[in-house]
């Protein structure tokens, strides 16, 4: 179960976090592709404009002005950024950066885009390039290095922020955890106490209407209803045991007299019959009420038990019944408490030896365990008999499941149906295996 | 839970039962009991031992009558119309009134049965019972309030002996080897002798358990001590009495 919870949430985080990452690098590179177009824009225009004023002075001054001016211009230290070429027909360079152009230019017209390489450093040129009147060839340029220099500036901000983000993402994820699993720590707790059978426990409510808030209201309300229901079963159960008690004392009451009115043997033996089937119907009975009253009690029995004593007793009171069957009981009693009911462990340890004895066979030996091992008070009685099928061993605890083999013998099915539910209301983990051959029933309680 | 009776000597219940109770001084019963079956066989069966019975089927009734008359002891069902068998008791033991009371209940589990027993009942007897059961459990009742033979050191049943301090066991002069288990047994029996004392009576007092026996285990322990005190030693003192339990005493 906490793993699973922990996978639920972790996996939640992760979403989240990713889809956060993503959403990040998705509008970081749509505003790169902005930026650059918006740069891209921005240089066109200041191409065109220079190149718009280039052509007003050739307009006015002709080839002579023109050409002056941009040799000014080529010489202008603040101007470094700007690229331009003069040519005539024949290819012959009249003004401009001639040398630092490559040859392809000559060939284009209109925008065109080529490298650049001054200082060392290696840029990139958007120029315009058009034929004038007289048939020379005009070029406007710029070096468009700036807006690289930014971009890869924009692009770094962008990896060390997505960097930044992932590690605040993670670091957020684990807040957001611990967060959850400690308002989850107080309903979970409520109810693994509620299990324990501490029924009247409740989740201490949550003002708010977050999913968290509704949650302990939901589980009080459900917790309201076992108790609800659990009540009902002890009110149903108090109700069937009057009224069907009251029939049943009227028929051993009826049977008595006949019993005691009767003169012929005969008669007798058939209304001892009849009594002797009436106590049996009696005895199953009140083991079906035991079991429901032990199976809705409230809480774990709280006084201290020395368990080895109430076990001395029960083998005592067996080894009696064993010997006549010629059976040996072998006995390992180490001092051991437990939080419990006296009565009750009397009564499932009574029930373990009755089955032991009774299906273990004549001469036989019985082994009666009981130690304590790291904080677990630990019980094994093991018989020499046919023992239990694995496949049969989670059946034998329901109710009047008798196995086929058991038919031929007396008994009401419910001897191990009270065993689970005592088991259970003690906290303790019952289980059946092979005692090679025989079987073993094992049992822990938490030690105290 | 019960087996029949393989003792043939006392096949006959009816016989033992009212042989053994004339001996008892008689009493004076109230019985409150709604339901009128019942309410007749007990009563029926109390008079046949010799026992005046007053009835009221309601708890008001039963009160005014507890109340205004004088009893040895009282046979209070616990759920009753009118005023419930419980509240009648702690009335009762409120005003003062220290009669005995055997508390009957269809509820018979151990808890309804300590509840019962703090509200001031002096014994409890889960519905169905056999009315021997509840005569037997009537007269423990009636010895307790007598002050019990608990101060004595030595028990008798004819030739049967028991020394309580020195916790030995004769019979005919001859020494018996008891288990501490089997020696409680027959202090109970020595103690209720010629009194039929019910299984589960002995599991209580001697084994001091309140469970259910799903094998008739106390049987066996019961056979146990006959063969120590009954086997070659002269009349049988241990007797098993048919659908009710066992009775210690020399029947002739």
């Amino acid at each position: 179960m906490q793993s699973s919870r922990g996978a639920t949430l972790n996996r939640l985080v992760w979403t989240f976090g990713f889809g956060l990452l993503l959403a990040f690098a998705v509008v970081g590179a749509i505003s790169m592709l902005a930026f650059d177009r918006l740069v891209e824009r921005d240089t066109h225009r200041n191409v065109q404009v220079e190149h718009a004023g280039l052509l007003e002075i050739y307009r006015a001054g002709g080839r002579t002005e023109l050409s002056d001016t941009i040799d000014d211009r080529v010489n202008e230290p603040t101007n470094w950024d700007s690229v331009y070429l003069l040519a005539d027909k024949t290819g012959r360079v009249l003004a401009g950066h001639a040398e630092e152009l490559p040859a392809p230019l000559w060939k284009k017209r209109g925008w065109v885009r080529f490298p650049w390489r001054k200082n060392e450093d290696t840029d990139e040129v958007l120029a315009f390039v058009q034929d004038l009147p007289n048939g020379d060839l005009l070029m406007t340029g710029h070096v468009t290095g700036e807006q690289q220099h930014l971009r890869e500036l924009v692009v770094r901000l962008g990896a060390t922020s997505l960097c930044l983000l992932a590690a605040l993402t993670a670091l957020l994820g684990w807040l957001m955890r611990r967060g959850v699993d400690l308002a989850l720590e107080a309903p979970l707790d409520t109810v693994d106490r509620v299990a324990a059978g501490h029924m009247r426990e409740r989740v201490p409510e949550r003002g708010g209407d977050d999913g968290f808030a509704r949650l302990d209201r939901t589980l009080n309300r459900m917790l309201d209803r076992i108790h609800d229901l659990v009540g009902g079963i002890q009110f149903s159960t108090d109700a069937i045991a009057h009224d069907l008690r009251t029939p049943l004392m009227r028929l051993k009451t009826r049977l008595e007299q006949a019993r005691l009115a009767s003169r012929d043997a005969a008669t007798q033996t058939q209304v001892d019959a009849a009594i002797s089937e009436a106590d049996q119907l009696i005895s199953t009975f009140n083991s079906l009420l035991r079991l429901a009253k032990i199976e809705s009690k409230d809480s774990h029995p709280l006084d201290a038990i020395a368990l080895d004593e109430v076990l001395f007793d029960a083998v005592e009171m067996w080894q009696a019944v064993a010997e006549t069957r010629g059976q040996r009981l072998h006995t390992q009693i180490a001092p051991a408490s437990i939080a419990g009911d006296r009565d009750l462990l009397f009564q499932l340890l009574s029930n373990l030896l009755d089955n032991a004895i009774k299906y273990g066979g004549d001469d036989s030996e019985i082994a009666v365990a009981l130690s304590v091992q790291d904080g677990e008070v630990l019980l094994a009685i093991s018989d020499q008999g046919p023992g239990i099928a694995s496949d049969q061993r989670e059946r034998v605890f329901d109710r009047f499941v008798r196995l086929e083999s058991h038919r031929g013998t007396p008994g009401t099915g419910l001897g191990l149906s009270v065993v689970r539910a005592i088991a259970i209301h003690h906290g303790a983990d019952l289980r059946l295996d092979s005692a090679q051959p025989g079987l073993r029933v094992l049992l822990r309680f938490p030690a105290i | 839970m019960r087996t029949l009776c393989s003792d043939d000597r006392y096949s006959s219940g009816a016989w033992i039962t009212v042989d053994l109770l004339n001996k008892e001084t008689a009493m004076r019963v109230l019985l409150v009991e709604d339901e009128p079956l019942i309410a007749d066989f007990v009563a029926k069966g109390l008079r046949e031992a010799g026992h005046g019975v007053d009835h009221a089927a309601t708890g008001t009734d039963g009160l005014h009558l507890a109340t205004h008359e004088t009893y040895d002891a009282l046979v209070l069902d616990r759920m009753l119309p009118g005023l419930d068998g419980l509240e009648l008791l702690r009335t009762l033991r409120a005003s003062g009134h220290r009669t005995p009371v055997l508390m009957l209940s269809s509820l018979g589990d151990v808890e309804q049965r300590v509840q019962g027993l703090r509200s001031g009942a002096d014994d409890y007897l889960a519905k169905p019972f056999a009315f021997v059961e509840l005569m037997a459990r009537l007269e423990g009742l009636l010895r307790r309030q007598a002050g019990g033979p608990e101060t004595l050191t030595r028990l008798r049943v004819a030739d049967l002996e028991m020394d309580l301090l020195k916790r030995s066991v004769r019979r005919g002069g001859q020494s018996l080897d008891l288990q501490p288990r089997e020696f409680r047994l027959l202090e109970y029996l020595m103690r209720h002798a010629e009194q039929v004392v019910t299984r589960t009576m002995l599991l209580e007092a001697v084994w001091d358990y309140h469970f259910d026996p799903q094998t008739n285990v106390i049987d066996v322990h019961i056979s146990r001590l006959r063969q120590k005190i009954d086997k070659d030693r002269g009349p049988q003192l241990l007797h098993t009495v048919r659908g009710a339990g066992y009775l210690l005493g020399l029947r002739t």
